[in-house]
């Protein structure tokens, strides 16, 4: 074990993955941002330029060729620099990678597709509207797609090796504020099962669920909570589709309170997803109704002033957990 | 090099056996309430360019599929079956004719979305690049699609990038109801080639030969490292471009009767004849087993059970060798 930065967990997955696999190559544009320059130091020139293609701004080329490939034998790893700019290449994702198998009816095709996207505020760097968005909810509505959005630097080294291993389109979502923190991470091999949610500190009076970086906010609105006397369970969902729904509810049958919290502004979120499948298999054991904590329904600003007064904090996962337990 | 006489026989048979099944398909119009896409009078350029093609080499397709398809050695009889939605289909009555695949045979599939398979060629040129330099990509696109996005994307891509792939636009002069003229100023859509620094070729698409002949070269050009080549192949569908004709109102009779004349069968079947390549016995064989075995289909489509319900759920996810370990790798 040692620590490593999510970033460079990222990297050791890509570079311990294509020394396995030959069929596996990257795909990207070669974009001048420091995180993403960082997960892929060296692997040109250990691997050449053959599997670390640098393609052109042309996003719906990038995934086209992704999945052309996929279907034909090798394991693409494509990499969007940004959520946003997915809005330009959703009909590869949407009606080619997630539905070939089905519109085909050939469920046996592997199809090792993993795309890597940043989303999520870029905190003093500001970026604004067209690059700090939270669409993780939009690939959680189109079957065929698994969505992945790991927290911690373990888990994301775990979760893109068990991504490129297996044989269904990933959507690789890293929040770019999670890029510099460190976690230990072991040297041998290991995969993070896609599909299975974590609890990431155990609790006895409400259960909140989040996922990526909004897991480091619930954590540390957890420990203040605590100074309160609220005992909260903390539940890192890892992956968003398929959810692993034993974890929520067993969580819940146990706390009788749930709280979703998410960066993503509130109307159409995940979290609406995951309280109404509460709602439908665990109502009996709740004891207040389900809250959201989210953004406000509103584009990022670019300035921070203005940002602060749309993103949910961890102040607002404290006022909501001590709201539910009828303590504000 | 011109072809052998067996060869341009082959053609013909090829060309044949589209329209019988065209002419079969039609019969289930009323039946099955479709709108089914037709391909009457484009045969000459699905069976140009698949006749040249090697066995190991691997097709995308428009939403227009079957010429292509049966061109290139779909089973007919699955084919009709998918068209009809039947169990027994190639894609389970899940994807119909726009979805029509045979992976294992090189087929990759149509697409519903104009366009699309102009960028997915580039990955397919990449597996042949990257792990089967003896294979080359064809993609078979519409007028229309060369006005998208994925085609301009794709084509910057194939180029940079020297993929192994034949492109060839089968323009038919109408996207949808919109002629070519208004969908581009170029005297010719295969002009676009320049704009990424690659070969463009326009040809007679009513002329089997003339696009066997530019297929021949583009793909020795792909195949020996040179990359890419648009092909453009001109002609006309007979009639309109689905089975309710819709569209054909706004073609005028003088231009209907000049295409017609241009029948891509009947050229061939002319030239078969004067060059004495084959008897009038011979071609009547041809189309004869050309309708027998697009009657089959029918009867082997009509005794198809319809597709199994739990069907609905199936092939979304991964369910293929190893998915259970998988899934908790």
């Amino acid at each position: 074990m040692r620590d490593l930065s999510f970033v460079d967990a990222v990297h050791e997955a890509l570079q311990e993955e294509m020394r396995r696999d030959e069929r596996v190559y990257l795909i990207a544009e070669d974009v001048t941002v420091k995180q993403l320059e960082r997960a892929r130091l060296g692997l040109s020139d250990e691997f050449g330029e053959a599997r670390v293609i640098n393609g052109p701004i042309a996003e719906t080329g990038i995934l086209g060729t992704a999945f052309g490939s996929a279907i034909t034998g090798l394991r693409p790893v494509a990499e969007i620099a940004s959520i946003n700019f997915i809005t330009v290449c959703m009909d590869p994702i949407v009606n080619h990678i997630a539905k070939y198998r089905y519109a085909t009816g050939r469920g046996d095709i592997s199809l090792p597709i993993v795309i890597r996207t940043q989303t999520g505020n870029a905190g003093p760097l500001a970026q604004g509207p067209h690059h700090e968005s939270s669409y993780e909810a939009w690939f959680t509505h189109v079957p065929g797609l698994k969505v992945v959005m790991p927290s911690n630097a373990y888990d994301a080294k775990g979760l893109l090796k068990a991504a490129i291993r297996g044989d269904d389109p990933v959507f690789f979502i890293e929040h770019r504020l999670l890029a510099w923190e460190t976690a230990q991470v072991p040297e041998d091999d290991y995969v993070v099962p896609i599909g299975v949610a974590k609890i990431a500190r155990a609790g006895t009076d409400v259960t909140i669920v989040a996922w990526s970086r909004d897991v480091l906010l619930t954590l540390r609105a957890a420990t203040t909570l605590e100074r309160d006397g609220v005992s909260a369970e903390v539940i890192d969902l890892r992956t968003l589709t398929p959810l692993d729904e034993a974890t929520i509810l067993e969580s819940v049958r146990r706390t009788g309170r749930l709280i979703v919290a998410h960066e993503a502004c509130r109307t159409g979120g995940f979290g609406g997803e995951v309280a109404a499948m509460v709602a439908e298999k665990g109502f009996s054991d709740l004891k207040a109704p389900i809250m959201r904590v989210a953004s406000k329904d509103a584009p990022i600003p670019q300035n921070r002033g203005l940002a602060r007064e749309i993103l949910m904090n961890e102040d607002d996962i404290v006022a909501a957990a001590l709201r539910i337990m009828g303590r504000a | 090099m011109p072809f052998a006489p067996e060869k341009l026989v082959t053609m013909y048979a090829t060309m044949v056996r589209i329209r019988a099944f065209e002419a079969e398909l039609s019969g289930h119009g009323d039946r099955y309430k479709q709108v089914f896409v037709m391909t009457s009078g484009m045969e000459a350029i699905a069976t140009g360019v698949c006749s040249m093609m090697a066995p190991d080499d691997y097709l995308l397709s428009t939403h227009r599929t079957q010429a292509h398809l049966i061109a290139r050695g779909i089973r007919l009889d699955r084919m009709l079956a998918e068209i009809l939605y039947k169990g027994t289909g190639y894609c389970k009555g899940h994807g119909g004719r726009q979805h029509m695949a045979d992976l294992e045979h090189g087929i990759v599939g149509g697409t519903g979305i104009v366009g699309a398979n102009v960028a997915i060629a580039c990955g397919v040129g990449m597996t042949c690049k990257m792990a089967h330099p003896d294979r080359v990509a064809v993609c078979i696109l519409g007028d229309g699609a060369s006005t998208t996005g994925a085609f301009h994307e794709g084509l910057g891509l194939a180029a940079i990038w020297d993929l192994p792939i034949v492109y060839v636009i089968e323009n038919n002069q109408y996207a949808g109801y919109i002629p070519v003229a208004g969908q581009s100023k170029l005297e010719q859509l295969s002009d676009r080639a320049r704009g990424y620094g690659i070969p463009g070729v326009t040809v007679d698409g009513t002329d089997v030969i003339a696009v066997a002949e530019a297929t021949r070269t583009a793909l020795d050009r792909a195949r020996s490292g040179g990359g890419p080549t648009l092909i453009e192949g001109i002609t006309l569908i007979m009639g309109g471009g689905t089975i309710t004709n819709e569209g054909r109102q706004w073609r005028t009779d003088a231009e209907m009767a000049e295409w017609m004349a241009r029948d891509p069968i009947a050229q061939l079947r002319r030239r078969l004849l004067d060059e004495g390549h084959a008897s009038e016995a011979d071609l009547a064989g041809l189309d004869e087993a050309a309708r027998n075995e697009a009657a089959a289909a029918t009867t082997f489509a009509a005794e198809s059970p319809e597709p199994d319900l739990s069907w609905a759920m199936t092939d979304i996810y991964y369910d293929g060798p190893g998915h259970a370990a998988a899934s908790h790798a």
